[in-house]
């Protein structure tokens, strides 16, 4: 092996500290995270050599290795830890350098991290298409009164369906592209560590789908220690992201393929709707229960804004979501016109910072899982 | 002295369910004696102190437990002779106790139940040991303290931090010391230094170098009297009565001392040495940490090349330490002194990056809190690794190439400066031999040397003793001036020296100053203890001593040869002239003497053969041969009580006969036991040779030095060479000690009885 000239990076350590990883110079290399580490792959175990890495500042080294996103953050090393290193913590803050390299648009990066600078980015996003179609007074009236006396609101005459979808797949094709750029500067990143030549080590197609069933089976979250009751939590959120998805593309079938008119779908006498509710009464308890989790263990295994962000943002845009629902049923005007403009306005802050947010970690550790598979280096699972 | 001799049994803690005390009463004969059932307790002491009142006893035995316990009850003073005959651990609690015979097959059973019977085996066991015990009673005679009017001057050698520590704390109980320090200051290796390792809780900041503070603190106090630019060119005498010459200035001052600390430190590691393996001497920017910790006092840490101040510094840890080819040992304040001059670089420029390259990370005890400190600065960066290259890069720039790093691959370092973290070597180390060619020392490697005419290493002129075996202090291992480090720490091979500081063992300055407290306590107690007329360690309290008879004397030199701390000096003629105040009452020398001139008040070469003699051999009972094991009081006999404590048996043909030390063995006891049909001897001592366990340096080995003497003698008796043996057993070891004794006794029972038997 030829030597590697080493230059420690201050700054970075700098950075790591302030971000989480106030503990990471606490390591004395005794290696107990990674013994006690109930997923690390046999070969070169996590978070062990992730630990002295970051004391020493090697941000590349760490950009490059696909162990700090195969952590699962399960927590059983900081509890395990003889000198209060935390190692959990400080992958998590490594993790948010990863991301934060791997951005295409540096600003977005450096704005996710603040909960409030992210929401006035996509409250500019939504306000600015409610001033181009001059809807900027939402507590207007834009309902229609039936034949019974019933108020019946339709987020369409308030809000074009049409105008939504104008920004909104415009937002989601960035989202995907732009995480698409991420994930394929770290996938060469963490090939070209591994030594993998250009074409058959790369081609890890075969290792997808295995990879994508494992994550639905979520049984890497069984083999945490101190973390198992996450598990279905997690998993929750995550089948409410795949139904929801489902929900919405259902609709862009009725729409676009069918022809339906906009609002024709929203009783709830429509299937689509049964998926879409289904989904959000998950993604709601998701939330909430992934929220209590790390509420509950916060004493022995601390969070950090970045950690905090991700899981608000989902649970505000379930709690909108579902208020805009059952306001606009209960036909409370003005109430339902905000409640569905700022569910908007969270879903876009979701989508713009995907690539940046915590959210990262789907395309991220989705990558390094399929790496583990494709180079043998298989996660234990329970 | 007319000696009026009182027997006392005791039948407590089970002895009267072992052993059958009537019958004991008889061993006794016409002497006093009689039996309590609770001897310890008031109404059974009052039994032996009304005797010796109105009965006129003053000479008692006390046939009850170990004498390791119940001193304080059993106590007499040293004007009436005690003996203690231990039928507690060793018979009542390791022997079978009396039994209920089985009713015979088919018989009825008896209306009332039958009475137990004791064991034969335990009851001639039990009157055995009184018989020895009331043998070794007439024969001792009350010990005759040699109480002196001592010197009680304590003087300090070395004006470093523990001399200086060690100087105050005696005189603060009240001892006058004299400190004498080479240099034109005091204040030693600390006064160099720019900051000093933490001393109190938490242990986790640096503090200014405490030395001035202690100078300060010496000048002012009356009782200390310090000679500067001194030493001590002659120290004759023995403890509680050193003249001793110390040269100051180029003038000879006299000085009446009572005993002495040694805190003479260390010297940094000759990194000359390293110029090889890290290019010291030859890479202008490679540096010692002295050097760092010099420029650090002087404002700034630059580099000598270019006097550019250090940005990025590299500290090299066991530089020459943990290695085989230059210290073999770890000096365990390197990598605090690293962490210590890292925290320099780093405060010299926010910037800067200190690398530490160790082999193991060792902060010991509380310093882990300093090393927890030191490490949690974003700037220190460490790693396990071996520097396989130092290189220039131009500039006077460095560049290291580390294998095995923890980085997990092998990396290479640019530096402004590289700093050796060289460790510590004792001061007493023996000119002229390097460290590594200064394994442990025991007594056969000396005869190893004289036979090969080699010189023994002495340490580096320091006392220059005028005593017989040398002018230093023997060394051990590296020249570390210790006789046991774990289990008597202070203690030299010299009584009343004691050593202290990093000559000791390498420390830092907390260690230091406490090192100072205890040494300065240990010279306090042994100037208290000889001016009673006492033994220090390990036999304090010993008030005997041991006596010559001169006129017998062939001059052969063997006591004074072989006594572990050169007690004895010598006329011209070759005479032993005997230093009690420097003796430890081992009796090495009583067991050397070939003319048995040697012998204490309650221990000689006739009272034990006289114990032996009391042993009863059977003449015709295969069950009942007879062994003798001599037994060393300080680990085999406590072994042996445990044993007891334990409930474990051990062999009933042995007869327990405890010794001093296995080295005042004299080889007669065992030519006069084998000519009475004795059918074979055991020594149980203590762990001889590397690691040595034996409480005097050398007892034990020195006994297994004579086996040659014994197997003499066995062949001048036509008997097998394995009737006398030597085993080695550590008080931890009371678990196994009855295999260790049963073995012995079935090797030799298969051996047939000794052919003497009966004659």
């Amino acid at each position: 092996m030829s030597d590697i000239m080493v230059e420690p990076d201050l700054n970075f350590i700098k950075g790591l500290t302030a971000s989480g990883a106030d503990t990471v110079k606490k390591c004395y290399q005794c290696a107990t995270c990674s013994v006690v580490c109930n997923i690390a792959p046999e070969g070169g175990p996590f978070p062990r050599k992730e630990m002295v890495w970051a004391q020493w500042g090697l941000k590349d080294k760490l950009a490059a290795d696909p162990d700090v996103w195969l952590c699962h953050n399960c927590g059983d090393c900081t509890k395990h830890c003889p000198r209060g290193a935390k190692p959990a913590e400080v992958l998590g803050a490594l993790r948010k350098a990863t991301i934060e390299k791997y951005a295409m648009i540096k600003p977005l990066a450096g704005i996710a991290s603040s909960f409030a600078g992210s929401f006035v980015v996509a409250a500019i996003v939504i306000i600015g298409l409610l001033a181009a179609i001059g809807h900027l007074n939402v507590l207007a009236n834009y309902h229609e009164v039936g034949e019974d006396g019933h108020v019946n609101i339709i987020f369409n005459n308030f809000l074009n369906t049409h105008y939504v979808d104008a920004v909104f797949m415009p937002l989601f094709m960035l989202a995907v592209l732009t995480a698409g750029y991420g994930v394929m500067k770290f996938w060469n990143d963490i090939c070209d560590g591994a030594g993998l030549g250009k074409y058959t080590g790369r081609n890890a197609l075969p290792s997808i789908l295995p990879t994508l069933l494992q994550i639905m089976q979520h049984n890497v979250f069984s083999a945490c220690g101190v973390n198992k009751d996450r598990k279905i939590p997690h998993l929750l959120a995550l089948v409410s992201f795949i139904l929801l998805f489902i929900t919405t593309n259902w609709a862009v079938v009725y729409l676009y393929v069918l022809g339906w008119e906009p609002g024709s779908y929203s009783s709830l006498h429509n299937p689509l709707k049964w998926v879409g509710n289904i989904g959000a009464i998950m993604l709601l308890a998701g939330a909430f229960l992934l929220i209590r989790n790390r509420k509950a263990k916060e004493a022995t295994q601390s969070s950090s804004a970045f950690d905090w962000n991700l899981l608000y943002l989902i649970l505000l845009i379930g709690v909108t979501g579902f208020l805009a629902q059952v306001i606009r049923m209960a036909g409370i005007v003005p109430g339902a016109q905000v409640m569905y403009v700022l569910h908007l306005i969270f879903i876009a802050q979701l989508f713009i910072f995907a690539p940046y947010s915590k959210l990262a970690h789907l395309f991220y550790r989705t990558t390094a899982m399929v790496f583990a598979k494709h180079t043998g280096r298989d996660l234990k699972v329970a | 002295m007319d000696k009026k001799l009182g027997v006392y049994i005791c039948g407590g803690c089970g002895i009267s369910d072992a052993v059958d005390l009537e019958k004991m009463v008889k061993v006794a004969g016409n002497n006093v004696c009689k039996t309590h059932p609770f001897l310890c307790g008031k109404e059974g002491s009052a039994l032996i102190t009304n005797d010796m009142k109105d009965e006129g006893v003053n000479t008692v035995v006390v046939a009850a437990c170990s004498p390791r316990v119940m001193y304080d009850v059993f106590n007499y003073g040293n004007d009436v002779v005690l003996e203690r005959v231990n039928i507690r651990e060793h018979v009542a609690w390791s022997q079978p106790n009396a039994e209920v015979p089985a009713p015979a097959e088919g018989a009825e059973a008896p209306a009332e139940a039958p009475a137990a019977v004791f064991h034969k085996a335990t009851q001639m066991m039990g009157e055995d040991y009184l018989r020895m015990g009331i043998a070794k009673a007439q024969k001792m005679m009350p010990a005759e303290p040699l109480v002196q009017d001592l010197t009680k001057t304590v003087m300090v050698v070395g004006g470093g931090v523990t001399g200086m520590k060690a100087a105050l704390s005696a005189s603060s109980i009240g001892y006058r010391a004299i400190l004498v320090e080479k240099t034109g200051a005091l204040g030693g290796w600390s006064a160099k230094m720019h900051k000093q390792l933490p001393t109190k809780a938490p242990f986790a900041a640096l503090e200014a170098p405490i030395a001035p503070e202690l100078a300060k603190q010496v000048e002012a106090d009356a009782n200390i009297k310090v000679y500067l630019n001194a030493e001590v060119s002659n120290t004759y005498g023995a403890p509680g009565m050193y003249d001793v010459t110390i040269t100051s200035n180029g003038a000879a001052n006299e000085e009446k001392v009572g005993t002495i600390v040694m805190a003479v430190g260390w010297t940094p590691y000759d990194a000359t040495k390293l110029a090889d393996k890290y290019g010291y001497g030859n890479l202008a920017n490679v540096v010692t940490n002295m050097q760092v910790e010099e420029m650090a006092k002087a404002g700034s840490i630059k580099r000598p090349s270019d006097g550019k101040a250090a940005k990025n510094v590299l500290f090299v840890q066991c530089a020459g330490s943990r290695d085989a080819d230059h210290l073999p040992y770890c000096s365990s304040v390197c990598c605090l002194a690293s962490l210590k001059q890292a925290s320099y670089v780093r405060a010299q420029d926010g910037d800067s990056k200190a690398y530490i390259i160790y082999k193991d990370m060792r902060t010991p005890g509380l310093y882990e809190n300093y090393y927890k400190a030191a490490q949690n600065d974003p700037g220190v960066f460490l790693t396990k690794g071996e520097i396989t290259s130092i290189t220039e890069a131009g500039n006077g720039d460095l560049v290291v190439e580390i294998a095995n790093t923890l980085i997990g691959e092998n990396i290479k370092i640019k530096a402004d400066m590289v700093v050796l973290a060289t460790g510590m070597v004792p001061n007493t180390k023996p000119v002229d031999v390097d460290s590594k060619d200064l394994p442990v020392r025991t007594l056969s490697m000396d005869y190893a040397d004289q036979a090969a005419g080699r010189k023994i290493p002495m340490a580096a002129p320091t006392l220059n003793l005028q005593y017989r075996q040398g002018p230093e202090v023997p060394t051990l291992e590296y020249g570390f001036p210790d006789s046991h480090y774990i289990c008597f720490p202070y203690e030299t091979q010299r009584t009343g020296i004691y050593a202290a500081g990093a000559v000791r063992s390498p420390m830092g300055v907390a260690q230091a100053m406490n090192d100072a407290d205890g040494a300065a306590l240990k010279a306090v107690q042994c100037i208290e203890l000889a001016s009673r007329g006492s033994a220090v360690h390990p036999r304090a309290l010993d008030m005997t001593y041991p006596e010559f008879r001169l006129e017998s004397c062939t001059q052969c030199k063997r006591c004074t040869e072989e006594c572990p701390f050169s007690t004895l000096d010598e006329d011209e003629k070759g005479t032993p002239k005997p230093n009690p105040t420097r003796c430890r009452r081992c009796g090495v020398c009583m067991g050397a003497c070939p003319q048995r001139i040697v012998s204490f008040k309650n221990y000689s070469v006739d009272i034990i053969g006289s114990m032996i003699k009391a042993v009863d051999v059977p003449s015709d009972d295969d069950d009942q041969m007879r062994f003798i094991c001599l037994m060393c009081e300080n680990d085999a006999y406590p072994a042996l009580d445990m044993m007891g404590i334990n409930r474990l048996q051990y062999n009933n043909n042995l007869r327990i006969l405890p010794v001093r030390c296995l080295g005042s063995v004299n080889v007669v006891w065992i030519a006069d036991a084998l000519s009475r049909g004795v059918d074979g001897i055991l020594m149980a001592g203590c762990k001889f040779g590397e690691d040595y366990q034996c409480h005097f340096i050398k007892g034990s080995e020195q006994c297994n030095k004579r086996m040659d003497n014994v197997q003499e003698t066995l062949q001048r008796l036509s008997l097998e060479k394995e009737r006398v043996q030597q085993i080695q057993v550590s008080v931890a070891e009371y678990d196994k000690l009855p295999a260790m004794l049963d073995k012995f006794v079935k090797d030799l029972k298969a051996m047939g009885p000794n052919p003497f038997k009966g004659f």
